[in-house]
């Protein structure tokens, strides 16, 4: 028994699930980016795979190096706002936060 | 030969063990500061899936960028903002069962999906170097996206200086 | 060396394609340096300098109308050239002029910097432009997330306000979380055609007809329904326009929204009509012994985005927030145009992307006026407003009547395009039925939606006044009110003049 395409998406299935999962339950903003960042290597392995197994070229190799590239900047951006968010509220009540006036 | 072929499948169903019993971790720790470090495993085992598939130049991308890169600024995030944090996301148990089952759910759908087995086949192919194949095309048919991207960056460093800056110019 | 072969040559031909881009970034650029080398008071400069910029591009993007180019795509095949995304691209760069214009007018953003500002939302434009002409998925996620990562920054920019931070925020992490389940779709797409050229799918994937497609499908429009803020992927719309600075709200209620509906024609059109790509199959997707017509899916999640929207809108009393379930409620009328897609209903949805973007991007001047004046959102303390800013109230009344769709406002043309494009489409199939059954309740929603428009109005002029504001009218906020107003009229009393030049636009892609 050979290792498969068949293999490789079924991990990626598995990691796609668990992220979901974190995004569905995590409360906590970093709880969820973390599940974020497995969504996105679910896809990175689907795409390598596939790149492997169902294509002539590497194109998906490349989607995957521009993935990982949008992944930085996302991350960071969310650090800034996730640090600006916190200096804020330290100057402010922290209970009157994840609460927007209806 | 065989002896390759085994070599293979022992470190696939190692790598296997690490990112999913990692990634397990990643989600159903209660510290976000472990999962973050469990993250760590799932990211470095994805490097070795790469390796297995042929991709030699994303494996170390992957290492450098995202396992050196991306969870740095993740831990960066959890360490600077440890106790708001905390204190805003306590999860509840309720959603937590509620997501595992539809989670579960939808697993079982991408088993199916899978096990269907529509993709696209080609004749396999060689275990072969990438990283020349991966400029020449970063540099001819994917060199819109390739300078796309440098904007993208330019901007995301810009928003997020802008955004961590205390004091403002005027 | 083999593989530089032809660059040279196509390089030249391909780069004036994208001139109107080259423009924007080319300002983005000369906006940083302006903002390094000029200290001190630079914000009416560069906001001066942003304009022209994208004057810039609006001419370069005339220039390539007027002269088409002989190809019809361009970056070895990464991009489409035609009349369709120029006019797409016509849309973004006129609502950021306006935006910008709005940005002036407001008092949020002047009290922080404005040089990071404008490289932002033209960062913005300039990923919109190339999301609506993306032929690869590669590309096309690429402008995706860089609309997303400059729109989460813009979102959170007034960073002191602790409502702007937690718009910010929110919008990133369930934005992230979208675009990382699309890119899950995409990959199956990828894995089942062996290609990441979303016109070369078709060919591929209409005899798969099966559960697999019909998922990573759903999962790529998790994506795009995110941005067009389309029900059950709304969820962050309303907490983000009322979070973000009123600028920022009107541009992503407008452009960013419009870009996601170009992005899905990007998408539906080669895969679910024959519109653009001659004899082409349409997929069918089978579930068992169930045929499932991407129709009945856009009829589903259109009835629900309008309904849902109109009916949360009728007890909203921030006025920011109100227009923002409007705003949903608006997605879900064009969304019936989607559930057509044929000829006629890519000529109403164009013609509605015009006169929204007067209407809406009118709407939000208004609530930045409204809020210069009062510092409060809260519609109940607008109360007798119409005494002491009679202009303000008539602007408004003609914006939120036009937002209605009733004549003799601009709103009611592209509401009436859009009704008869569905009308026609059930007259001309045996399920007549289905199509009669979104025409009404669109036009009961429309019923709905006056009471909340009408609503803001009766408070403004019919109550009492409880004090006086004492903040004076200018006249530039005439001047700018005008010219909302001016093009609702002119779209509604001239409107064929426009409509001529989407007829053209919608025949140039249509084989």
């Amino acid at each position: 028994m050979t290792v498969g395409l068949i293999h490789y998406l079924i991990v990626a299935a598995i990691l796609f699930v668990l992220g979901l999962i974190a995004i569905i339950s995590r409360r906590n903003a970093v709880g969820v980016l973390i599940g974020v960042e497995l969504v996105l290597n679910a896809a990175n392995l689907n795409f390598v795979a596939f790149s492997r197994y169902a294509e002539r070229g590497i194109e998906g190799q490349i989607f995957v190096i521009f993935i990982i590239l949008l992944a930085a900047c996302e991350v960071a951006v969310a650090l800034a706002i996730v640090i600006n968010l916190f200096a804020n509220l330290g100057a402010i009540d922290v209970d009157r936060a994840g609460r927007m006036k209806r | 030969m065989a002896g390759k072929e085994i070599a293979i499948i022992i470190v696939f169903y190692v790598t296997c063990g690490v990112v999913v019993i990692s990634a397990l971790i990643a989600v159903f720790a209660r510290s976000v500061i472990n999962a973050a470090f469990a993250l760590f495993f799932t990211l470095c085992g994805m490097a070795g899936f790469y390796f297995l598939l042929s991709a030699d130049f994303l494996a170390i991308v992957q290492i450098v960028v995202y396992a050196g890169g991306i969870l740095v600024l993740l831990l960066f995030g959890i360490l600077l903002t440890h106790r708001t944090l905390e204190e805003l996301g306590i999860e509840k148990r309720t959603t937590y069962i509620a997501g595992t089952i539809a989670g579960l759910a939808f697993y079982l759908i991408l088993i199916f999906i899978i096990a269907q087995g529509l993709w696209h086949q080609i004749p396999p192919k060689p275990m072969a170097p990438t990283t020349a194949t991966i400029g020449r095309l970063l540099l001819t048919k994917y060199l819109l996206p390739f300078e796309i991207s440098s904007v993208t960056l330019l901007a995301a460093l810009i928003g997020s200086a802008y955004l961590v800056r205390r004091k403002e110019g005027k | 060396m083999q593989w530089t072969s032809g660059i040279i040559e196509q390089l030249p031909r391909d780069l004036s394609t994208i001139a109107p881009e080259i423009a924007l970034v080319i300002t983005i650029l000369a906006l940083i340096l302006i903002d390094l080398l000029m200290r001190g008071e630079v914000s009416f400069s560069i906001s001066f300098f942003a304009i022209i910029g994208v004057f810039i591009s609006l001419h370069l993007l005339f220039n390539a109308f007027y002269n088409p180019a002989p190809s019809r795509t361009a970056f070895w095949g990464l991009l489409a050239v035609d009349k369709f995304t120029l006019f797409l691209k016509l849309i973004f760069l006129l609502s950021t002029f306006l935006v910008i214009l709005l940005t002036l007018q407001s008092n949020l953003i002047y009290p922080y910097r404005v040089g990071e500002y404008y490289t932002l939302l033209l960062t913005a434009t300039m990923a919109m432009c190339f999301l609506v002409s993306a032929r690869n998925f590669i590309l096309f996620y690429l402008a995706l997330e860089t609309l997303s990562i400059s729109s989460y920054v813009l979102a959170t920019y007034t960073k002191r306000d602790v409502f702007s931070t937690e718009a910010g925020l929110k919008y990133l992490i369930y934005g992230a979380a979208a675009s990382a389940v699309m890119l899950f779709g995409i990959s199956y797409l990828y894995g089942l055609t062996g290609t990441l050229d979303i016109t070369a799918w078709v060919n591929v994937l209409t005899p798969v007809t099966s559960l697999t497609v019909l998922l990573a499908l759903l999962l790529v429009f998790v994506g795009i329904a995110f941005k067009i803020s389309a029900v059950p992927f709304h969820f962050w719309a309303p907490d983000v326009y009322q979070g973000a600075p009123t600028p920022i709200t009107a541009y992503l209620s407008v452009a960013s929204k419009i870009a996601g509906f170009g992005a899905l024609f990007r998408v539906s059109l080669p895969l679910f009509t024959d519109l653009i790509i001659p004899g082409s199959k349409k997929i069918l997707l089978m579930l068992g012994p169930y045929h499932f017509q991407f129709a009945t899916f856009f009829w589903i999640i259109s009835v629900i985005t309008m309904t849902f929207g109109n009916l949360v809108a009728l007890r909203q009393n921030n006025l920011k927030r109100l227009l923002a379930y409007s705003s949903i409620a608006h997605a879900g009328y064009i969304l019936m145009g989607m559930t057509v897609l044929d000829a006629a209903a890519l000529k109403a949805m164009l013609f509605y992307f015009l006169i929204y973007m007067f209407m809406n991007i009118g709407a939000f001047y208004c609530a930045i006026v409204l809020e210069n004046k009062t510092r409060i959102g809260d519609i109940t303390h607008y109360k007798g407003i119409v005494n002491e800013y009679p202009y303000l109230v008539v602007g408004f009344g003609v914006i939120l009547f036009s937002l209605t769709g009733i004549p003799p406002f601009g709103g009611f043309i592209g509401k009436y395009l859009l009704f008869a494009a569905v009308v026609n489409k059930a007259l001309s199939t045996p399920h007549a039925m289905f199509y009669f059954s979104l025409a009404i309740i669109g036009v009961l929603n429309s019923v709905i939606s006056l009471y909340y428009y009408v609503r803001i109005l009766k408070i403004m002029v019919l109550e009492s006044p409880a004090k006086k504001i004492g903040v004076p009218w200018t006249p530039v906020e005439s001047l700018l009110i005008a010219i909302f107003v001016i093009a609702i009229f002119y779209l509604f009393v001239l409107w064929t003049q426009p409509y001529v030049l989407i007829e053209n636009v919608v025949k140039s892609i249509i084989v």
